[in-house]
């Protein structure tokens, strides 16, 4: 798009590409938020529910859903501040927050996924620690005109890694649109 | 109860026995406002959009709406439902077309599209999944893939 989003455009474009460094999940994989996301959903599999008929499976342990990832590795709702003042000083150090940051001074704060793709190497579950977090800006769309907002859409991906065996258990790419919503 | 219960309880599903073009059974769930309380608690996902009304409202959205993540719990559950406790989702791909909001009437849908092995020999289906709203077929869309135990 022409005009005032030219400039938007070149900016961004340097914030393709680098990872970030590795963020942690707040806390450990845990049974009971392990449920909590299958309360959600109403998932009674076993191997999330059930330790002895997990130990005796193919996995060999209560499990978690592979695809309760990104909610297991989320941020804390809330932390006390000294705790929030560093996460956010290690995330504002990165090249994906320099570039929201640029989309923000043109009134793109509104964030929503367009799609969502995960792909899990291996299983993981309570005892493997917490869960690491690599991010990377991999695309962004020139701005568009779209029936929520103009907005451009923003493309990253994440590495994901247990703690305790350092194994790397998934890959995601997120496409998300950001856009002038109205609301900061 | 707001979901629609399964008959056959998480039994093993044999690769061998899994054709092209096997439609999955339906599951249905209704959304409710609880629903989005219970998501936004199983997720841990505090954006507005998803529990503050009036923000979702002046963002675009007709009301507060489900996550991402909720979707991929109640596909992944749907998925090993059908394939077994014991099968794993390898990969989830997930497409939201609509938002899904409280009131709603979501039905899942699969159909297996391709039965393969990858190049550790693993047993893979390739599923596409749809979840119906009273309004559109495919307001969410995703392809799994999941290995079967055996």
């Amino acid at each position: 798009m022409d005009g005032p989003y030219e400039d938007l455009e070149r900016r961004l474009a340097e914030y393709v590409g680098r990872p970030a460094a590795r963020v942690w999940s707040p806390w450990p994989l845990e049974a009971s938020s392990i449920r909590q996301f299958c309360g959600a959903v109403e998932d009674a599999n076993p191997m999330y529910w059930d330790e002895a008929l997990a130990a005796a499976s193919r996995f060999g342990r209560l499990i978690a859903p592979p695809h309760a990832l990104m909610s297991l590795a989320i941020d804390a709702w809330w932390l006390p501040a000294d705790q929030q003042a560093e996460l956010d000083r290690v995330k504002a150090e990165s090249d994906e927050a320099k570039a929201r940051a640029v989309l923000a001074e043109f009134g793109m704060r509104t964030v929503t996924v367009v799609e969502r793709e995960e792909e899990y190497f291996a299983p993981f579950g309570p005892g493997d620690g917490r869960i690491g977090r690599e991010r990377r800006v991999t695309a962004i769309s020139p701005v568009k005109r779209t029936k929520v907002g103009t907005g451009v859409f923003f493309t990253y991906e994440i590495d994901y890694f247990t703690e305790r065996a350092d194994t790397l258990v998934a890959r995601a790419r997120n496409v998300t649109l950001i856009y002038e919503g109205g609301a900061a | 109860m707001t979901t629609t219960s399964t008959t056959a309880p998480l039994r093993a599903r044999s690769w061998s026995s899994v054709s092209d073009g096997e439609q999955l059974p339906p599951l249905v769930f209704e959304v409710t406002r609880t629903t989005l309380a219970k998501d936004v608690a199983g997720t841990r996902d505090l954006y507005p959009i998803h529990h503050d009304h009036e923000f979702a409202r002046a963002n675009g959205a007709r009301d507060i709406f489900l996550n991402t993540m909720w979707y991929q719990g109640l596909i992944g559950r749907y998925v090993n439902e059908w394939g077994g406790y014991e099968s794993f989702v390898r990969k989830l791909s997930v497409q939201m077309h609509v938002h899904g909001c409280p009131g709603d009437v979501l039905t899942v849908r699969g159909l297996v599209t391709r039965r393969h092995r990858d190049d550790q020999g693993r047993p893979l289906v390739d599923l596409d999944v749809a979840i119906a709203n009273q309004g559109r077929d495919d307001a969410v869309a995703a392809t799994v893939t999941v290995e079967l135990a055996a």
